[in-house]
């Protein structure tokens, strides 16, 4: 198993301290914890994007700062959180500029056509698609960016929130997608909020809580009752039926004491 | 979405254009009876800068227009209306009238130079500005709104203490005007705005990659603080050097790329090097028109006005500006 991402005490300002661990080719990581957790930030720093204060980030063997900015952008890439073009451009257009494709044409590969169903959208402007359908394009544009590398075998692909907005049909289609994509070697890091998701579609999981992990692993051996209320401050409970995990969280407050 | 116009067609119809406008500006003379020597001495002191002058500046303020706007993330950005050319014109205007008598004869390097300075800075404080003013889409244009009104307000000033032959010049600043153009000044000029917008033209694909927001623009290989340093500076310089030549022409940078956005889309590829063809065409257009009406010399700026007003006022309507 190819070690592709190797991280030993990362520190990032206030926002991340002590971070290590070993992300191999294949792997599906889901990265869980509360907002201001870090998430997106070790996600920033695996992609080369924010630089780190302290410890070390190796990419495929090679401290992440030696690699150049052309031969990581065919390698790897990354969602960010929504971010608003004030230009309408066409989908098809918009594709176009981040599709390695000779001609620079958006050919959707078949397979994320399957799952992110963008192709009705190619002739809209960016500016009128809703929230959850522009995440939708957004998937495609990152996808496509290294998809001669997805082919291989070989991309890194990181994404930030990826299911913000998708509707339920899409998220499971998107995450179904990304298990596809890592049993053919690659790797995929993603943050996300739906626990139980997460719970039954990730290989590992990174529990992070105030900028350090709680704990990581194999998700059904980090996945439990204890690391979970450590790191969310809330009640859980935990069920499995057919081999499918079932989380349930309690309302950790109770307003009547309080209005 | 509208649907496109084919690009030959538009490049097409912008060279025909090309040629009937520099025809239109050479008819007029070139055809009545007069003796050679004129005719050549108009042809060279007044026909040819006329022309030269009209696609170098025309062509700077479009294809800045369009850099501004990617790179600033705003569809509003515009040489003009982010301050820069109110910036390069308040240092000339305060530099025409700061000038003792015994330095007039220097007035036609002294102005471009300050110009150019003028031009430089504001686009600096405008950078320092929207970049402490991060995420905040709007930043610029404020800054912008804040450098124009400054600005505004010291040329009010200066018009208060000025005579009359300096009035006139300051108003050739601020509104604009082809026909101030020296031969020396264009061999300066003429070749930087050549420079700055052919490196403008040559980021497109980088330019590109600016539409999705910078973490997509750097994960796919942009090196993103360098692109948006080096085409402001671009612009900064090319504007600079327009503004030396012909003033403060306002409406250019705005109009001709959001027009070629509606007809083409958005490939910086294609839209740069167009915007450059079309800004040109436009002043020569302007051109033609005060050579062949011939009563007095139009400000420029009030046809690029007139013309771009209803237009923005369209694209406004239609939703193609937010």
């Amino acid at each position: 198993m190819t070690n592709v991402v190797t991280l030993t005490s990362i520190g990032v300002d206030k926002r991340l301290t002590e971070v290590t661990g070993q992300i191999n080719q294949g792997d599906c990581v889901h990265l869980l914890g509360p907002n201001g957790a870090g998430k997106s930030t070790l996600l920033s720093v695996i992609a080369g994007i924010t630089p780190f204060d302290n410890g070390a980030c190796t990419l495929l063997g090679n401290a992440i700062a030696t690699w150049p900015l052309s031969s990581l952008a065919g390698m790897r890439c990354m969602l960010g959180q929504q971010n608003y073009s004030a230009f309408p451009l066409q989908v098809s257009e918009y594709l176009s500029f981040y599709s390695t494709h000779k001609k620079n044409r958006a050919d959707v590969p078949e397979i994320v056509e399957a799952a992110l169903e963008v192709q009705q959208f190619a002739s809209k402007a960016l500016t009128t698609l809703s929230g959850g359908e522009r995440q939708r394009v957004e998937l495609c544009r990152v996808l496509l960016q290294v998809w001669p590398a997805v082919t291989n075998g070989k991309a890194i692909i990181l994404l930030d929130e990826p299911l913000q907005g998708l509707d339920i049909r899409h998220q499971y289609a998107l995450v179904s997608l990304l298990q596809t994509l890592c049993e053919r070697g690659n790797t995929v890091i993603m943050s996300s909020h739906d626990l139980s998701l997460s719970a039954n579609y990730s290989s590992h999981v990174w529990l992070l809580k105030q900028g350090s992990v709680i704990d990581s692993g194999r998700s059904r051996d980090v996945i439990n009752k204890d690391n979970l209320e450590t790191t969310f401050d809330c009640h859980f409970a935990i069920s499995k039926h057919n081999n499918f995990l079932e989380i349930q969280a309690c309302a950790p407050i109770s307003f009547h004491q309080i209005w | 979405m509208s649907s496109r116009a084919p690009k030959a067609l538009v490049v097409g119809l912008l060279v025909s254009a090309l040629f009937v406008f520099v025809i239109g500006i050479l008819w007029n003379v070139w055809f009545e009876q007069a003796p050679l020597a004129l005719k050549q001495h108009i042809f060279t002191h007044v026909q040819l800068p006329l022309v030269i002058t009209s696609l170098l500046v025309g062509s700077a303020l479009a294809t800045s227009g369009a850099t501004l706007q990617v790179v600033l993330r705003n569809p509003l950005a515009d040489p003009g209306i982010i301050g820069i050319t109110s910036g390069a014109s308040l240092v000339a205007a305060f530099m025409l009238l700061a000038t003792p008598a015994w330095a007039e004869p220097f007035l036609y390097v002294i102005l471009p130079a300050s110009c150019f300075a003028g031009a430089l800075f504001t686009t600096f404080l405008i950078y320092r500005l929207a970049r402490r003013l991060q995420g905040s889409v709007t930043a610029v244009i404020l800054s912008g709104i804040a450098v124009s009104t400054l600005s505004g307000a010291v040329v009010g000033w200066l018009y208060l203490f000025s005579d009359a032959q300096s009035l006139r010049n300051l108003t050739f600043w601020l509104m604009g005007s082809l026909y101030q153009t020296t031969w020396p000044i264009l061999w300066v000029s003429g070749p930087v705005i050549i420079v700055s917008v052919v490196y403008q033209i040559r980021q497109g694909t980088s330019l590109n990659k600016l539409y999705a927001g910078d973490i997509a623009a750097i994960s796919s290989g942009v090196n993103v603080q360098q692109l948006t340093e080096r085409t402001l500076l671009a612009s900064a310089i090319a504007v600079g050097a327009a503004v030396s030549i012909a003033g403060a022409i306002a409406f250019v940078g705005l109009l001709i790329p959001h027009v070629l956005r509606l007809l083409l889309g958005h490939d910086n590829r294609l839209l740069l090097p167009l915007s450059a063809l079309a800004g040109g065409v436009l002043l020569l257009l302007v051109a033609c028109a005060s050579e062949l009406t011939s009563v007095i010399t139009l400000p420029v700026s009030m046809i690029t006005a007139t013309l771009g007003g209803p237009l923005l006022v369209y694209a406004l309507f239609k939703g193609h500006v937010r």
